[in-house]
């Protein structure tokens, strides 16, 4: 129910319903309410809006030893050490001996702002909806009394997590630096990597309480506009009251929110984001996670890890061709087991199908439960693991694996064979690089293990054709999902199945029709393709 | 109403599907079958007579393995003289009307379905191949869903139940033995291996085939030598291993073997030649618009050779 109510809002937006009707009257006290000329006044009124926020700290003090003023800030998200030293201190102290005579509170605004404080980023203000977002986001504001406005200060600082390793997409050969929590250190990581005025960013603030920043990056003169617009429409449209991580925002813009697939790829890799840029994608960052959301995304791009293209060409295909083999053993084994087992024994090589029959023998469970069981214990596994603490984690997936099944065969409770295609569907789930199409992969094993249960082979075949349907109608931001395979366009099939060598992959893919398709001077490769082998010593 | 039909499309879809659904290790894998002319002392028990016909003529002999014996601790230890119920499979026989009557008859002395997708060879009895029709005899299995158009179809010198009192020493069943021995064919060129789709194909447009022949010796020794020439679907005659060998010669079928031959030079010795491919060109001669005879030239290249 509520999922479809942030659907109809989405259409309501896209038909042209104004998502802003009722934000104002949400906690309106203050909303457009303009500063007064009296300090004692604005003072009060900010002590009303933070009425029973202990960590706002209010500093009355006096410029040039006559002016009133007062300082106001949210303790925790502020450079204390700067606001002591190049506010207070030039404004109190250093504002007596200053050789510029202040008279009234005119002067001593245009002294604050001016002259004395020496921030890279100093505004001016005087509405009180946009001095208390600046509060809360970790400026110094001052008021100056007799002045109907007032002075903010950009003075962030606040305790972050460092920039780390990658823990989801670690990687052989490539950067190790990950994105963290703060929008700024991402935007920064993606910057690092590619230094062109072209790559621009658009800030929306997206929560009507949690005003969370989001970054939306892209490269001008290679997007595909079309999408641009389509991400900003969309990002424009969502009004929820908080952003919980880029998730939230993932699944409010997605195509189509009742599909298992992941429509919008993330990543925490720095090069990763500034790859996807520089093929035309547009990255959302948002505040708060290390997550960055890239789109328009295709099925293929869940396929390609990083390492791909680290790694020579060759090697990153045969890799590529095994993850795609293991993509589909993760799909498809425990249902072709039950289907093969319980309605097409002849389909099993002779002696295989002896073994496999005499393992079962005497196993009080149909094929199906048997699988069910295992499977579902296998869920089990990885979800209590998931709870447990690092070390641990890893100690009960040994346990799990191994005691389990061991004991599982030991009882006669399952069949050997069993064990080693759960084991092999686990592992297969690993080696599919994304998270996202993994844990989607894992709910279709349970529908085609359903089917297979109950129709068989004819079930399984089913099944695949709805899906391979459904995500040939699948459009990520109009970019069509199984690209560049639906429809088919073979000059792209070079980064699929297969990493093709970099100096066969000159121009972009072409099925995000974008601006500028030149990735490489088709001029240059044939100097790089045949290279005069040892003629410089 | 487009509900409707919506919902009898999806019906249509789910309805359907696999119908025969049986775990792996509820059914009976017959590895093998053996069909014989019932022994006289069979004949006409329990059956009425009908019109006077032979009742019960026909035969048949299952070999099913037991898996709980076929795997793990005893494998490769089957010899013979071991206890009796310690054998890997399982031969029952019954007799009938038809090769589908006797297999719904055998059903009732079985706990689990029998199931002949895994099926590996079939064996036609001696006696049986020279008084009936063979297309009438396959015919159950030409016509038996699960059945594989892959059995390899042989005539035994005898009964063919007798085949499955041979004790292999190495692989797990007769079956078996005899199934990957079929395909060592292709080294010795003395018999013939032929399957179920031959036999169908070629009786079925009335030609006249050549198909293997197995045998098994005193001390219960399985032998695939030979073949057995059927003409008009009955068994006519047998080809010894050396005619078998000719024949295919003729027909173009060798695709290994050896060949030995005096040493021209030393006049003891004899050299051994190993067959790596030939070809043959077949010419028919007419004498007064008749076929006088046939002259066959079956040109062998022979490239490995040893000493």
């Amino acid at each position: 129910m509520h999922l479809s109510t942030i659907y109809h809002r989405l259409k309501d937006f896209v038909l042209g319903k104004d998502p802003d009707d009722n934000i104002a009257s949400a906690d309106g006290s203050y909303h457009g309410v303009k500063l007064d000329k009296n300090l004692d006044k604005n003072t009060k009124m900010l002590q009303a809006i933070f009425r029973d926020c202990d960590d706002i700290v209010y500093r009355p003090f006096r410029i040039a030893g006559k002016i009133k003023a007062e300082l106001v800030f949210l303790d925790g998200l502020i450079n204390i050490d700067f606001v002591d030293n190049y506010i207070i201190k030039p404004l109190m102290l250093e504002s007596r001996m200053a050789d510029i005579e202040i008279e009234d509170a005119d002067d001593a605004f245009c002294y604050a702002k001016e002259a004395v404080i020496s921030a890279a980023s100093v505004r001016e203000g005087d509405d009180m909806d946009g001095i208390v977002f600046n509060i809360m986001s970790g400026s110094t504001v001052i008021f100056i009394d007799d002045i109907a406005s007032c002075v903010i200060v950009e003075v962030k600082g606040w305790e972050h997590r460092q920039v780390s390793d990658p823990a989801t997409e670690p990687t052989v050969r490539g950067p190790k630096d990950a994105f963290t929590e703060t929008l700024r250190i991402n935007t920064m990581l993606v910057r690092r990597h590619i230094r062109d005025p072209k790559l621009k960013l658009k800030t929306y603030h997206i929560g009507r309480r949690s005003k969370t920043d989001v970054a939306v990056m892209y490269m001008e003169s290679i997007v595909n506009l079309d999408v641009l617009d389509e991400v900003n429409k969309r990002i424009d449209g969502i009004d929820v009251d908080n952003v919980v991580g880029s998730a939230l925002i993932e699944h409010l813009i997605e195509d189509d929110w009742i599909s298992p697939f992941p429509q919008i790829q993330t990543t925490e890799r720095p090069d990763k984001a500034a790859a996807a840029l520089m093929e035309g994608k547009v990255c959302i960052v948002v505040d708060n996670t290390p997550f960055i959301l890239l789109l328009p995304t295709t099925l293929n791009s869940f396929m390609q890890a990083p390492d791909d293209y680290y790694q020579r060409w060759l090697i990153s295909s045969l890799i590529r061709f095994t993850r795609f083999i293991g993509t589909i053993v993760a799909l498809l084994l425990p249902s072709l087991y039950i289907a093969m087992l319980s309605y097409h024994p002849e389909m099993i090589p002779t002696s295989l199908a002896l073994s496999m029959a005499g393992g079962r023998e005497g196993l009080p469970f149909p094929a199906f439960i048997e699988a069910f069981i295992m499977e579902g214990s296998l869920e089990l596994l990885r979800e209590a693991g998931m709870r447990l603490p690092g070390a641990m984690g890893q100690t009960i997936g040994v346990v799990g694996a191994i005691i389990i099944g061991q004991a599982a065969v030991g009882a006669n409770i399952v069949s050997p064979a069993m064990v080693v295609v759960v084991a092999l569907t686990a592992i297969a789930n690993f080696a599919i690089p994304s998270y996202d199409l993994a844990i989607s992969f894992r709910i279709l094993r349970f529908i085609l293990m359903i089917l297979a249960t109950t129709l068989g082979l004819y079930g399984i075949i089913l099944i695949v054709m709805l899906i391979v349907s459904h995500l040939s109608v699948l459009k990520s931001f109009g970019i069509p999902y199984m690209a560049p395979w639906i429809p088919l366009n073979l000059r792209d099939l070079k980064d699929t199945l297969i990493r093709a060598p970099w100096v066969s992959m000159r121009t972009r893919e072409s099925y995000m029709n974008l601006q500028d398709e030149q990735r490489m001077n088709a001029n240059k490769i044939d100097g790089i393709m045949h290279r005069e082998k040892g003629a410089k010593r | 109403m487009k509900k409707l039909w919506i919902l009898g499309l999806i019906l249509m879809l789910i309805l359907t599907g696999c119908w025969d659904k049986v775990e792996i290790d509820k059914r009976a894998f017959v590895l093998g079958a053996a069909a014989d002319v019932a022994p006289e002392s069979n004949k006409n028990k329990g059956m009425e007579d009908i019109e006077g016909h032979n009742v019960n003529p026909f035969m048949l002999t299952l070999e099913i393995p037991v898996f709980r014996f076929m795997l793990g601790q005893n494998s490769g230890s089957n010899n013979a003289g071991s206890a009796g119920n310690q054998k890997p499979t399982w031969v029952y026989s019954s007799t009938g009307t038809s090769f589908f009557e006797i297999e719904r008859q055998m059903a009732t002395r079985s706990d689990r379905v029998l199931f002949f997708g895994h099926q590996k060879v079939l064996i036609i009895g001696e006696e049986l191949a020279e008084r009936y029709n063979l297309l009438d005899v396959l015919d159950f299995w030409a016509r038996d869903p699960e059945s594989m158009r892959g059995i390899k179809v042989l005539i035994a010198d005898g009964s063919a139940k007798d085949i499955f009192s041979a004790q292999p020493q190495i692989a797990q069943s007769v079956s078996m033995f005899i199934s990957d021995q079929l395909q060592q064919g292709a080294k010795t060129g003395r018999f013939i291996d032929t399957d179920l789709c031959d036999f169908l194909h070629k009786l079925g447009d009335g030609y006249s085939m050549l198909t293997g022949r197995i045998s098994i010796s005193e001390d219960k020794d399985i032998k695939i030598a030979g073949s057995g020439l059927i003409k008009d679907g009955k068994l006519a005659g047998w080809l010894g291993e050396q005619e078998t060998r000719a024949a295919q010669f003729v027909m173009g079928q060798i695709k290994g073997g050896e060949i030995v031959v005096k040493d021209p030079k030393s006049k003891t010795g004899s050299l051994t030649f190993e067959i790596y491919s030939e070809h043959t060109q077949l010419k028919a001669d007419f004498k007064d618009k008749k076929l006088a005879s046939q002259s066959c030239f079956a040109v062998s290249k022979l490239v490995k050779s040893r000493l």
